[in-house]
């Protein structure tokens, strides 16, 4: 019984084992069709160097073969990284498509691999072996998955740039997918062609890698045991077909095809989205003594960013224009301006995201240059949200925040495959610190809710606290109060002042004017890419510049001077309360006085 | 109070298994300005949307002009008159700021479109003068006139506008807002969701406040306005 | 000369593949893998038409067409249409379009067999014309001047027309075009049936050009056609359109002066040189993201 089923049982293990090479790539949010063409190189290659006698009387032929196979296709897979790293999506398939049929050319083309008709191997791999290797394949995914290094993959999945200023290095991340996706698939092939005894290059085409793909969709990505279901399910499919008396050639493909259709649309998550999984990152913790001590941040005063004459322009047009200065710790400085001023270019420049055109600038000592990369101002301390909400939207609001601290945690990889108790204790510290800053957000009943379910409101939080956890020293906020009521924007204002109070320095740009007189110690006012006001809130308030390019005034032209006074006057008022720590006052009257002078014409 | 152009009875909206609408009634008499506020995920847009025709309810019935249309697609209700100003504009960059202008009027005959885009070009004379311009490279003020712009060229009965003020300056929110007084003085009816709430609820005549999915509170705006509870919840007591 | 004018027919039939696919992509984003067994489709079908009908190509063509535009409907309501707003939209479009051409395939193989099939010997006239010093046979003539006339139509449609606005509209922002007004669900459809029709007439001209097709004829078509709209640039019909002869002609050169056995190296090779030198291709505009 056993022995007559012997091959499916281990073709299931062999074809496992396939998409779990598309499997490393897909959990990264790549898509790669070498994957066979590694695989056949792996496998050719090592007919060169396998032995047909154990090497020194004990290493066993095979073992050296899946070692050097392992290599073959990991050096290979880094070899064509280098150039395709940095396509996508579509793009990144095709041109690994292509390279996978080259290679299938040139080996059919070379006398070695004894071009189409093919080559024998020995016959080293039965159902034990095939399965002890995708045991132990699997058993490393699985404790990949809740790895800091795990995390990274799925951070760069779901929202490359928010990566990238969580202070991962995501082309070396993604490579790192590749290359790991490449030695699986030269295990593939070294144990397909001991296995099968024969092997020839057009055995390795784009069906092959297709077929591969489909497993690893169809198990799923969400969960690491998805691409051994996949392989259980359309490896056995046919046998169950045949068993019931299905025979016809066409019936088969037919039904296959069908249920094929009927997973990728009704089960979004593949098979693996079946099992109902208990995820440990999704509750709190928040029991303090598990809060490690963290380095101190820079001394309150202390000098963090210096800016001399930076400006950015496009091809002749300055988004931004000769900006000098200096951000200390613990400060809140404001950046005001109409749309298109140039605010967000300028703090884009700031976390390196777009390199200046002119001037220099320090930022956490690190150089601002043509070539200075985001993710190294991020591991400085600098963490940023953005205009545009960007959250890793498919993991929980717990998670999220977890790769926030991805600067000050340390990676569990390697203490994971082994369980030494240092990883259960670094993954509570890390979970314990990511609790404290949900909670700290007021996000902490919605831990375990997926990113993008959440409110717009909420995502914002959730984006601060994902910000904070990286415990930076300076923190850059674009418009964080936008969409927020006043309610919401007074208690995020509150926020604002007592992280500044612990000695981060912030950096936030917004709309709310009333808020940034509030918040602010300086202000920055921006038009056309210039500064046209620079001080307190008080002087800003009053400045008549600011008032005509900005805040401006509704109603016929007659109506501008009276309504800039009035406006002046009105937020003046919004000042002088804040300087008197005067709450309590009839509100309902004065509250939007700052924003619509005209109204009380 | 006279006829309502548009009514909603029971409205209940699901993504997924997140109830974002559930149980929201209310009505829009013929030419008057109504206004929607609420708290962030109360669930405004989701409405609207659904009277849109965008999203399908799971739940309630929506009249527009005395005929059910629940179960109108977007294209059907916008030809018969009621069109929306969506949140973030959606303006299309790559396209000049004339054929996004032409594009509004998908449903109209080729000369009643030229017609209203050259009456457009008198109301927006910004948008005259930058008609050849990219629309990515109008500036955040100019791009939401041109969202409005683009949809009076399809002669609406009813304007929807999902938050137009959101992420422009003080300056410019007040060109928005006169932009809607202007329009409903055209007669044309007008929906306003806002998260400026008092704002809103100045410039409308009726009022319905949004609380996760229900309606907490609705009158008439100015009574909205005086209500303490509203001030305490949504407008702020500073 | 006979080699340029081989390549210039070849090249045609790619282009011919290569604008339907392309068409999708261009507009819809999608890649529509089912796009090679609609090819077989048209060939396997086309055949089966002549030998039991008789019917000359003039009217071949049209009905082809017809069959070609009712499977584009059928693979964008089930296999595209369902997926829409999903956040893997990407990917299980290529999968589920992979499983629907597989369903059409096996319905092939059960109407046809899967065996090779020919057109019958005396279908359609074997003239033989001499141009520039070259034998070229009417047929092909014929077809260069289908694929051509069948691309220019297209390419006026989509350029010039309200239904090609209305595609160009929802390539930029789809839920902007429903807002507007546009029937986002119909213009998607139309969209596939078009690129569905020329994908079943690329079919056939190629079957009629080398007089044989099997099940696996669209497969490697497939994988040409990739490298067709690569090099072109994704989304640009006269780049699908000069891609295509440029592969023809590298081809037939590329059998002539190194070996048949390096044939497909071209095609590749050109894909991953132009990839890695010009992502956007030789007509494809650089779209850039927001921050």
């Amino acid at each position: 019984m056993i022995a007559e089923y012997s091959s499916l049982i281990t073709l299931i293990a062999l074809t496992a084992i396939l998409a779990y090479s598309f499997y490393a790539v897909l959990i990264a949010g790549q898509l790669s069709l070498a994957q066979v063409g590694l695989a056949s190189l792996a496998a050719f290659t090592s007919a060169l160097v396998v032995p047909s006698e154990p090497l020194f009387g004990f290493i066993p032929p095979l073992v050296i073969g899946i070692v050097f196979g392992m290599f073959v296709g990991a050096f290979a897979a880094f070899i064509l990284g280098l150039p395709v790293i940095r396509l996508r999506g579509v793009f990144l398939a095709i041109a690994t498509l292509a390279f996978g049929e080259m290679v299938r050319i040139f080996l059919i083309n070379q006398t070695w691999t004894n071009g189409a008709q093919g080559l024998s191997f020995a016959k080293l791999v039965g159902p034990g072996v095939a399965w002890i290797a995708l045991i132990v394949v699997a058993y490393w995914f699985w404790r990949l998955s809740g790895s800091r290094l795990g995390r990274a993959f799925a951070a760069i999945r779901e929202d490359e740039l928010a990566a990238t200023t969580m202070g991962i290095d995501v082309p070396r991340y993604r490579m790192a997918s590749f290359v790991i996706a490449g030695a699986v698939a030269g295990l593939y092939g070294v144990l397909l062609a001991h296995f099968s005894r024969f092997a020839d290059p057009n055995e390795f085409s784009f069906t092959a890698a297709v077929d591969g793909l489909v497993t690893a969709v169809v198990g799923g990505v969400t969960l690491f045991i998805g691409p051994v279901l996949g392989s259980a399910f359309l490896s056995l499919l046919p046998e169950v077909q045949r068993a019931i008396g299905i025979d016809a050639g066409w019936i088969r493909p037919t039904i296959s095809g069908v249920l094929l259709l009927v997973v990728i649309l009704f089960l979004p998550g593949g098979l693996s989205g079946l099992i109902p999984v208990r995820k440990s990152a999704k509750r709190l913790n928040v029991d303090p003594s598990f809060q490690p001590t963290l380095p101190a941040l820079p001394a309150v005063g202390s000098e963090l960013v210096s800016l001399s004459g930076l400006g950015k322009s496009y091809g002749g047009v300055h988004a931004v224009q000769s900006v000098d200065l200096t951000v200390n710790a613990g400060e809140v400085l404001g950046l005001i301006g109409p749309n298109g001023a140039g605010k967000t270019t300028l703090v884009n420049m700031v976390t390196g995201l777009t390199p200046p055109t002119t001037g220099t600038g320090n930022v956490l000592g690190v150089p601002l240059t043509a070539s200075t990369k985001a993710h190294r101002l991020a591991q400085a301390g600098v963490a940023r949200t953005f205009q545009q909400i960007k959250l890793f939207n498919r993991l929980s609001a717990l998670e999220n925040v977890l790769v926030g601290g991805y600067r000050i945690t340390q990676d569990t990889l390697l203490r994971r495959l082994f369980f030494l108790p240092s990883a259960r204790r670094l993954e509570r510290e890390a979970v314990a610190m990511a609790s404290a800053q949900l909670v700290r957000v007021g996000l902490g009943e919605k831990a375990a809710n997926a990113a993008g379910d959440l409110s717009y409101g909420d995502q914002r939080r959730l984006e601060i606290a994902r910000a904070l956890a990286s415990h930076p020293s300076l923190l850059v906020l674009d418009e964080p109060a936008a969409g927020m009521n006043h309610v919401e924007a007074a208690s995020l204002s509150e926020l604002i002042r007592s992280l500044a109070a612990d000695g981060i320095a912030v950096l936030v740009i917004e709309h709310n004017v009333r808020m940034m007189l509030a918040t602010c110690d300086r202000i920055m006012v921006l038009n056309f890419g210039e500064i046209i006001a620079f001080g307190e809130p008080s002087e800003i308030a009053r400045d008549p510049r600011v008032l005509e390019a900005y805040l401006g005034s509704a109603g016929s032209d007659e109506d501008v001077e009276a309504a800039s006074v009035l406006a002046s006057e009105t937020l003046a008022h919004v000042v002088d309360d804040r300087a008197a720590e005067h709450p309590e006052h009839d509100g309902a009257a004065a509250a939007d006085d700052a924003t619509t002078p005209e109204e009380n014409r | 109070m006279s006829d309502p152009i548009l009514s909603v009875t029971g409205l209940q909206v699901n993504y997924g298994r997140v109830e974002a609408v559930r149980d929201v009634s209310f009505e829009v008499p013929v030419g008057s300005l109504v206004t929607l506020v609420g708290a962030n995920g109360a669930g405004k847009t989701s409405v609207l949307n659904a009277v849109s025709g965008l999203l399908r309810p799971r739940q309630g019935v929506i009249t527009f002009e005395g005929t059910d249309v629940t179960k109108w697609p977007a294209h059907r209700l916008v030809k018969a008159g009621l069109v929306q100003v969506p949140e973030g504009r959606e303006i299309l960059g790559t396209l000049t700021v004339a054929e996004n202008l032409t594009l509004g009027g998908w449903h109209r005959s080729n000369s009643a479109m030229h017609a209203k885009v050259a009456e457009v070009y008198e109301r927006f004379p910004v948008l005259f003068e930058r008609r050849k311009l990219h629309a990515g490279a109008l500036s955040g003020g100019e791009q939401q006139m041109l969202a409005i712009a683009r949809a009076l060229i399809a002669e609406p009965k009813i304007l929807l506008l999902d938050e137009p003020s959101m992420g422009l300056a003080p300056k410019i929110v007040d060109e928005v807002f006169r932009v809607i007084e202007e329009i409903r003085q055209t007669g044309t009816t007008v929906v306003l969701v806002e998260q400026n709430a008092r704002r809103a609820l100045a410039a409308a005549d009726y009022g319905y406040v949004l609380e996760t999915g229900e309606v907490s509170h609705s009158g008439p705006a100015h009574e909205l306005l005086a209500d303490e509870k509203v001030i305490e919840a949504y407008l702020g007591l500073d | 000369m006979q080699l340029f004018l081989d390549g210039i027919f070849l090249g045609s039939i790619y282009a011919l593949f290569a604008i339907g696919f392309t068409l999708v992509f261009g507009i819809l984003d999608r890649l529509n893998l089912a796009h090679a067994a609609v090819f077989t489709a048209g060939a396997l079908v086309g055949i089966e038409i002549v030998t039991v009908f008789g019917v000359p190509i003039w009217l071949l063509i049209p009905i082809v067409l017809v069959i070609g535009a009712i499977l584009g409907i059928a693979i964008e309501r089930i296999a595209f249409r369902p997926l829409a707003g999903r956040h893997d939209a990407h990917f299980a479009g290529l999968i589920s379009s992979i499983a629907f051409g597989a369903i059409i395939l096996s319905l092939l193989q059960a109407l046809y067999g899967a065996d090779t099939r020919r057109f019958p010997a005396d279908a359609f006239p074997t003239t033989r014309v001499e141009i520039f010093g070259a034998t070229v046979s009417l047929l092909q003539v014929v077809i260069l001047i289908i694929s051509v006339s069948l691309m220019v139509v297209l390419t006026w449609l989509v350029a010039k027309s309200k239904l090609g606005r209305g595609m160009r509209t929802i390539a930029e922002n789809p839920h902007a075009a429903a807002v507007l007004g546009l029937n986002v669900g119909r213009i998607s459809s139309t969209t596939f049936a078009l690129s569905s029709a020329l994908g079943a007439v690329a079919g056939v001209l190629f079957t009629l050009n080398v007089n044989a097709a099997s099940l696996g004829v669209g497969h490697a078509v497939e994988l040409k056609a990739l490298a067709v709209i690569i090099v072109g640039g994704m989304g640009s019909l006269p780049g699908a359109l000069v891609g295509g002869l440029i592969l023809g002609l590298a081809e037939v050169l590329a059998v002539n002066y190194i070996g048949s056995s390096w044939r497909d190296m071209v095609a590749f090779g050109l894909l991953f040189l132009i990839l890695i030198l010009r992502p956007q291709g030789l007509f494809g505009a650089r779209k850039t993201r927001e921050v």
